[in-house]
């Protein structure tokens, strides 16, 4: 499979193939009806994330993204299908291959105050990883921690303090050489500029992108910011309901999309621009929960193009033009 | 400074307003000598990122802030003609919800989750209006009618955990509304919302803005939803209004430099999405406000700083029509 990355065409490996992949779970007591339900959190997901691209995630709150990104890192057991990491089925590892996998894939968290154990020093929450794996200890941990924390912008006498000492966009650092010590091959970063201020966000995702040329890092991006997404993918996947809506490469993307629920993304975007007055498709009403998803395609209900089939039928995800992929009915 | 046109008095007008926190640690200048004024009818958004003084600016118009540690050191806060800052506990309680009224960021935080919505609503016009708990629930139903929210009628009776984040900020928006104040504050009213619901709410506050008669002062950090929102901006730093101008001179000839800086920095979706491999960064971070710099706060991270930077401390001056900048680059 081609695709395009820093505007190259280039032949890529596959590095995860995810295939009709469904995490289900079950609540008690729904407080709307009492009744237990279903949580359909990813409901059927295929999607490849090829190797040395930036993936980019979207979705709105409860579409499923966070759970699709712990389910490639396994952990979460899947409900059904599989993921398969260069070709293996990531379920069946157990011990020694699990830990050899966990080095392989590694996750930058959302939250720069509650991902990092506030008793841990910064050089111990970074250094971790290579106790746990056996890589170093002593001296040579000590060597590489300073390292790591250099290659993300702090200092190494910052390796004694404690996170509550430094700034969310420190912290965010610390997270990020954590999540790179083992030179990992996939890194799911899931919203890791959300909670930094507009300043800080615009570092961070700086030292993202340096890091994936220096560290041949593949990224599995994780956001519902379509901006940050839109600056920092080479194909762009949108989730909605547990599903995948619409998925293929950012400039495509940007220049024409196959599934209303995009098309309202993009244009709720709020550009900071007063000259540019768009004509905003304001969708109706509130995202449906995922207890009780409607039938047919789950977006009809907000869809300003619905028809009668949409009601009914799930669209199938079909190549709609070359590397464009969407599941909608509508014939555009 | 007064931006009112054919000899209009602005709705609110803000004239060197200090707010101070005295700690353990010593004092922090929250809100450090802020001008600023809104003409009736019209939506200043205060731009700004965490801590440079925006919600403490707006709790301090709403005399929200508690006193001690905090203190509302000097500065006058005119609303339609009257100080706010000289009023008694008894004045500005009359004023607040029926004069003026505010929406906050975190609406699961902000409204009382052991009361059912419709109360809470029903509560401001019981209190102010002295209405019957009948009559103010049915006015309730048609506040919510108002702000969009679907089967009014069914969701009086829900709780705040039993909606979601949107339809809560339409609660507090119809609180906030109800007795048709002639000022809402609005403190980041979409930020803890997902992206096409914060559109709806963008959209509501614009309509119910020119139906109710309100004007509205707008705190974002998001400088797109100023761009759509608002008529004028300030842009906020360190407690000081470092940039005030009308939108649209704010973006098209943006001057002082953390302004550029956070346009700048900030991934834009009408650029196509553009790789640009690099985001353009302000350096450093925001001073510590128990210890700003002699001179302009903004001197260790500016591309700009001249000898006079660091010594004295710019004031707010009109640089060009309707715009005003507090540097020493435009002096």
């Amino acid at each position: 499979m081609s695709v395009r990355i820093n505007g190259k065409l280039m032949k890529h490996s596959v590095l995860v193939e995810i295939r009709d992949l469904r995490k289900h779970f079950s609540v008690g007591g729904d407080f709307f009806t009492g009744r237990r339900g279903v949580v359909k959190a990813v409901d059927g997901v295929n999607l490849e994330i090829m190797r040395g691209e930036t993936l980019g995630l979207v979705g709105e709150s409860g579409c499923g993204k966070t759970t699709l990104g712990r389910l490639v890192m396994r952990l979460e057991e899947p409900t059904g299908g599989r993921v398969l990491f260069h070709d293996e089925d990531i379920i069946q590892y157990r011990g020694s291959a699990l830990k050899k996998f966990r080095r392989k894939v590694q996750l930058i968290f959302q939250d720069p105050y509650m991902s990092l154990n506030p008793r841990k020093s910064a050089g111990s929450i970074v250094g971790e990883p290579f106790l746990i794996h056996g890589i170093a200890k002593g001296k040579e941990k000590e060597e590489k921690t300073a390292a790591l924390m250099e290659i993300v912008g702090l200092t190494r006498e910052q390796m004694t303090r404690y996170p509550h000492e430094f700034s969310g966009g420190q912290r965010q650092r610390i997270g990020v050489a954590r999540a790179i010590a083992l030179n990992p091959e996939l890194v799911i970063a899931d919203e890791p500029v959300s909670a930094l201020d507009v300043s800080i966000q615009a570092q961070i995702l700086n030292l993202l992108k340096d890091l994936q040329a220096d560290f041949n890092l593949t990224y599995l991006f994780i956001s519902h910011d379509l901006s940050v997404i839109g600056h920092m993918s080479d194909r762009i996947a949108v989730m909605y309901l547990g599903k995948i809506v619409e998925l293929t490469s950012k400039e495509n993307l940007f220049d024409k999309t196959y599934h209303p629920y995009t098309e309202a993304l993009l244009s709720a975007v709020p550009v900071p621009d007063p000259s540019i007055h768009k004509s905003r498709i304001l969708l109706k009403g509130d995202i449906p929960s995922p207890v009780n998803p409607p039938s047919g395609c789950t977006f009809h209900p907000r869809c300003p193009y619905r028809m009668d089939i949409c009601e009914t039928v799930e669209p199938e995800f079909v190549e709609k033009r070359s590397g464009h992929y969407a599941a909608c009915h509508l014939k555009r | 400074m007064i931006l009112a046109e054919n000899g209009m008095r602005p709705i609110l007008s803000i004239n060197d307003l200090r707010t101070y926190f005295e700690t353990r640690s010593g004092i922090v200048k929250a809100v450090d000598g802020v001008d600023l004024s809104l003409k009736r009818g019209d939506t200043v958004g205060i731009v700004g990122e965490s801590g440079c003084g925006k919600t403490v600016l707006a709790l301090s118009v709403m005399r929200l802030i508690p006193i001690p540690p905090g203190k509302i050191v000097s500065g006058s806060v005119m609303f339609d003609g009257v100080d706010l800052l000289e009023l008694d506990d008894e004045q500005m309680r009359h004023m607040r919800g029926r004069e003026i009224s505010m929406i906050f960021q975190e609406p699961m935080t902000s409204l009382n989750p052991v009361l059912k919505v419709g109360d809470q609503i029903a509560e401001v016009l019981q209190l102010h209006e002295g209405l019957s708990k009948r009559d103010a629930v049915e006015r309730a139903i048609e506040m919510l009618a108002l702000v969009g929210m679907p089967s009014p009628a069914d969701r009086v009776r829900n709780y705040p955990h039993q909606l979601s984040g949107g339809m809560r900020q339409r609660v507090m928006i119809a609180m906030a509304l109800a007795l048709r104040p002639k000022l809402m504050l609005a403190d980041e009213p979409t930020t803890a919302l997902d992206v096409t619901i914060q559109a709806q709410i963008v959209d509501l506050i614009n309509t119910l803005k020119d139906e109710v008669g309100t004007s509205v002062v707008l705190i974002t950090h998001d400088l797109g939803i100023v761009a759509e929102a608002a008529q004028y901006a300030a842009v906020m730093y360190a407690g000081k209004v470092v940039e005030h101008a009308t939108v649209e001179e704010l973006f098209s000839h943006t001057c002082h430099p953390y302004t550029v800086g956070l346009m700048e920095s900030i991934p834009r979706l009408d650029q196509g999405g553009a790789d640009g491999g690099h985001l353009k960064v302000i350096p450093g971070t925001v001073p510590s406000l128990y210890d700003l710099p002699r001179g302009c706060s903004f001197q260790d991270r500016c591309s700009y700083t001249m000898t006079i930077c660091r010594e004295k401390k710019p004031e707010l001056k009109e640089y060009r029509p309707g715009h005003s900048v507090r540097c020493w680059k435009y002096v």
